[in-house]
């Protein structure tokens, strides 16, 4: 191979993508000639560079939840000939059979025994999601949060202000386990959503964390003072192990 | 997955999708790669307000062909989406002529020798720019690329051109940035760098 040669499937080569024939003959000339030696240093430097930059556009925070209400709102106000006056009733029907086949899509699949609660861990995530009935009380005050929970728990659920690490407490939830209530609560990382369900299990001391992972969506699960703790999201598993480190301070 | 894409194909049989289905598929599909897609629209276009109309409109566009999805990469499949929708922004808005012409595509220019380049020296602005400055057909490789790794067959496969002009398109753009960031530099720096 000539320097010209060389040149064409240079980048190729920097970025692993030549067969062994063609990347060894890459080799074999770079270490006989300083100049495309040089050369392929200035490109492995100016890659490294690129990467190195922060060129990557943070999202605005409300991204996701603009994005659902254009794909869920247009879906939703497809042309009908419903009237005005069924229209409501008619979404209500519609989200409650959305509800309802989607237990039964998820149950179907479910494997027996322990993957159940985290089957219901990850429906009520994405159901939280789904039916903008993502918090029950809106606020980013730990101290409005936390006693909007008295009377409709009979336990005080842990909630934390992370917004100096970057989660933002977006509200809680009443939701329901294994046919009891618990408390979720919300917190958001750019445009990601964390459940953070809380509920009594007395008898269980301290637990190591668990994890589970599918769909794209993460789950960390621990107990700790006779409380179980779950949080699931679909952030990467780095960050939301970060989120649960936090909580656990 | 939980659920397979290869179910029934609509409870009408009249290639109605079912509402649970895709709407679980777009939230497990779709959703975890929308920090790709606006950062994709927003080096398409160069412009926060309008990247987030596209990405609205790429997620809408996605909804809608969910049954299409045959599996595979999902932020590919969601990124060339973006990509369309943002070529048909940018000819609309009078934004966009074909500036890699396919005999250029073939060719290679010569790198600027950047050796000079001091990394500590250059910071995310400068690179920023010059990422910027590139047309649009360059820009796209560098992201595809350098910010989401992905291989030159999955660009290829995105893009919709051969593989080769992929790797001549990418080695193009980056001779650019060489040649750019040493001036940039040199201009900063009174001519320690010669370009």
């Amino acid at each position: 191979m000539n320097c010209t040669e060389v040149g064409k499937i240079l980048d190729a080569y920097l970025d692993n993508e030549l067969d062994v024939v063609h990347s060894s003959a890459v080799e074999k000339h770079l270490s006989a000639c300083e100049k495309c030696r040089k050369k392929a240093e200035a490109r492995r430097s100016l890659i490294q560079l690129l990467r190195t930059a922060d060129l990557m556009e943070p999202p605005p925070p409300e991204l996701g939840l603009s994005v659902r209400n254009a794909v869920y709102g247009k879906e939703l106000e497809t042309p009908s000939t419903v009237s005005a006056f069924w229209r409501p009733v008619a979404i209500a029907a519609a989200v409650l059979f959305f509800i309802v086949l989607g237990f039964h899509l998820l149950l179907r699949h479910a494997p027996a025994g322990s993957n159940v609660l985290a089957d219901q861990l990850y429906q009520d995530h994405i159901r939280s999601l789904l039916a903008n009935h993502l918090t029950d009380v809106v606020s980013s005050d730990q101290h409005t949060v936390k006693p909007w929970f008295d009377g409709k728990v009979n336990y005080s659920p842990l909630v934390k202000d992370l917004r100096d690490s970057g989660f933002a407490l977006l509200g809680g939830r009443l939701d329901v386990l294994e046919n009891q209530r618990v408390a979720a609560i919300v917190y958001g990382r750019r445009q990601h959503i964390i459940n953070l369900f809380i509920w009594p299990q007395p008898g269980q001391n301290e637990a190591g964390m668990e994890d589970d992972s599918r769909s794209g969506y993460h789950l960390l699960s621990w107990s700790g003072n006779g409380m179980r703790y779950c949080a699931v999201s679909d952030l990467n598993t780095d960050e939301l192990g970060e989120f649960v480190r936090m909580i656990r301070e | 997955m939980v659920f397979s894409y290869r179910d029934t194909p609509g409870i009408c049989g009249e290639h109605r999708m079912n509402p649970t289905r895709n709407h679980l598929l777009f939230e497990t599909i779709v959703f975890p790669h929308l920090g790709a897609a606006f950062n994709l629209a927003c080096w398409l276009v160069k412009n926060r307000q309008d990247a987030e109309d596209i990405v609205q409109e790429s997620c809408l566009r996605a909804f809608r062909s969910l049954d299409g999805y045959r599996g595979g990469n999902a932020r590919a499949w969601l990124l060339s989406i973006v990509r369309n929708t943002g070529y048909t922004w940018l000819e609309r808005h009078g934004m966009y002529r074909k500036t890699v012409s396919l005999e250029e595509d073939v060719a290679v220019e010569d790198a600027a020798d950047a050796e000079d380049i001091v990394h500590s020296r250059i910071d995310n602005e400068l690179v920023r720019k010059a990422t910027e400055n590139l047309p649009v057909e360059f820009r796209e490789v560098i992201i595809l690329r350098e910010l989401e790794g992905f291989s030159y067959k999955e660009i290829a496969g995105m893009l919709n051109v051969p593989a080769g002009t992929v790797m001549s398109r990418l080695a193009r753009a980056r001779s650019r940035l060489q040649k750019d960031l040493g001036f940039l530099l040199s201009d900063g720096e009174k001519g320690t760098v010669q370009v």
